[in-house]
Order: C-alpha cells, then structure tokens, then sequence
C-alpha cells in the first residue's frame, strides 16, 4: 500500500497520477455506484482516515471524485469524466500501434 | 483496469499474425533497416545497452536503449525516460505471431514530452498520420 508523499500531494494531480496507485483504484470502485462519507470509505482500508483522506483529496484534484457536505458529514462520489479523457489518451496509443502493426504487416508479407 | 501491484497502469499490448517466416520479421524489426520502413527513422542496433533514438521527425528524437535481445524472439528497448517497447515473435510453423507491449503508462509517462496530454496527442497525432502516410505509400508501391 502506497501514500502519497508531500511533494505528490503539493502537485496538481492528473488523472494518470491519481489513478496510477491501487488504493485509489479501489476507491474509485467503491465510489462507483454510490455516494459515501469518509467512515465508510476508510472501513475498507487497512490504513488511517487522514491517509485516506489524502487519497481522496487527489483524486478530487484529478477532478474523478466529487464531494459535497451533508450536514457535518462530507460524502464523496465518482466522476467518471476525466476517465474517458484517459481512456481517449490510450485509445490514440492503441490506434497508433494498430497502424503500425498493419505497416510491419504490409512489409514483411512483400515478396522480395 | 486491473490492480497490480506495481505503481503503474496497464500495459498497451497487440498481436497480429503475420504470414512471413520468423527469420524475416526478425529482421524487419530487430534493425535499423526494417525499422525505420514500418516504425520510424532510427540508428537501432541489436546489442543491449545499445544507446538510439527514434526520430518522430518536427517531433523530436527521443533517446531509447536497448534492453534485450533474444533473436528471433524478444527484443525490448526503453522509450524515453518512462516507457517500454517489446517485441514478442513466436513460431507458427512458417508464419510468425507478432506481439507488441506499450508498457511503463503512469504520469511522468503521459507527459513524457513535457506537455499536457492534450497538446502532446494533437501534435503527435499529426505527426504520426504523417509518417503512417508515407509508410503506407513506401511498403504498398
């Protein structure tokens, strides 16, 4: 298990950063369906609350989880948005190589 | 998106089966030669430790190094400071299953030319459509 060290946490984060460590992988999986306070996201991690709660403010930087105040309760939830930009990122990075892949395709099935 | 234990995301990876012999794909990407017909210009040379770059034309040159080779089999090489490309052959009784792995994705790795990740796909978007362009027109004449 991993925590963000204070020079991380200084930084702007982006998505791949904030997506880049398990815990909060596991956290945007949680958050997934349904809104939760920082108890009951903690529950689920066998670290302390502000560790936690460190993991949950870089994600809310990386924009992919939003928070809102419920009485003196603040509960957190998924924002999926920043993650189609990601997987937009990655699709260009799929396409490049499948062009690529065709031109060795194209190459090597040349006769000489 | 699968956990890993390792700080980093998924690696990119395809594979395509190729009707060649194993020893003529080795060739077409375990040299400068090949490389540069179907990837891009380059001065690659099959020793590990080999220092290169891939040159992605008004895009830059970007510094790799050779990290395995294993003829005709596997070849590996950084890709800048963060990535890693392989290049996987296997045998199939006179064609040859060719796999490529994009892997080392995390943040330093998305930024890897220094710029958001917006900038860098605009630009190197054009650029790649480019050199995709003239492959094609190289490989199809």
């Amino acid at each position: 298990m991993s925590e963000p060290n204070a020079a991380s946490a200084e930084r702007k984060h982006d998505v791949f950063q904030a997506i880049s460590d398990p815990t909060r992988r596991s956290v945007l999986r949680l958050l997934g369906d349904r809104e939760l306070p920082l108890n009951a996201i903690s529950s689920h991690f066998p670290m302390t609350r502000p560790a936690v709660s460190k993991h949950l403010r870089i994600l809310a930087e990386a924009g992919l989880v939003k928070e809102r105040k419920v009485g003196r309760e603040t509960r957190y939830r998924l924002d999926a948005d920043p993650l189609r930009e990601l997987k937009s990122w990655l699709a260009f990075y799929e396409r490049f190589w499948e062009n690529k892949l065709d031109a060795l395709k194209r190459y090597v099935e040349t006769d000489d | 998106m699968t956990d890993t234990t390792q700080d980093k995301l998924p690696d990119i990876r395809q594979t395509q089966l190729l009707h060649a012999p194993i020893d003529k794909v080795w060739k077409a990407v375990a040299t400068a030669e090949g490389i540069s017909v179907w990837f891009m210009p380059n001065d690659f040379q099959p020793i590990v430790g080999h220092d290169f770059h891939l040159d992605a034309g008004p895009y830059g040159k970007s510094p790799c190094k050779v990290t395995e080779i294993d003829p005709p089999n596997r070849l590996s090489f950084n890709w800048g400071k963060i990535w890693f490309v392989t290049f996987e052959l296997v045998d199939k009784g006179g064609q040859t299953e060719f796999t490529l792995i994009h892997g080392g994705w995390s943040a330093e790795g998305a930024t890897e030319y220094g710029e958001p990740h917006e900038v860098v796909r605009e630009r190197m978007n054009g650029g790649w459509v480019g050199i995709v362009g003239k492959l094609s027109e190289y490989v199809g004449a």
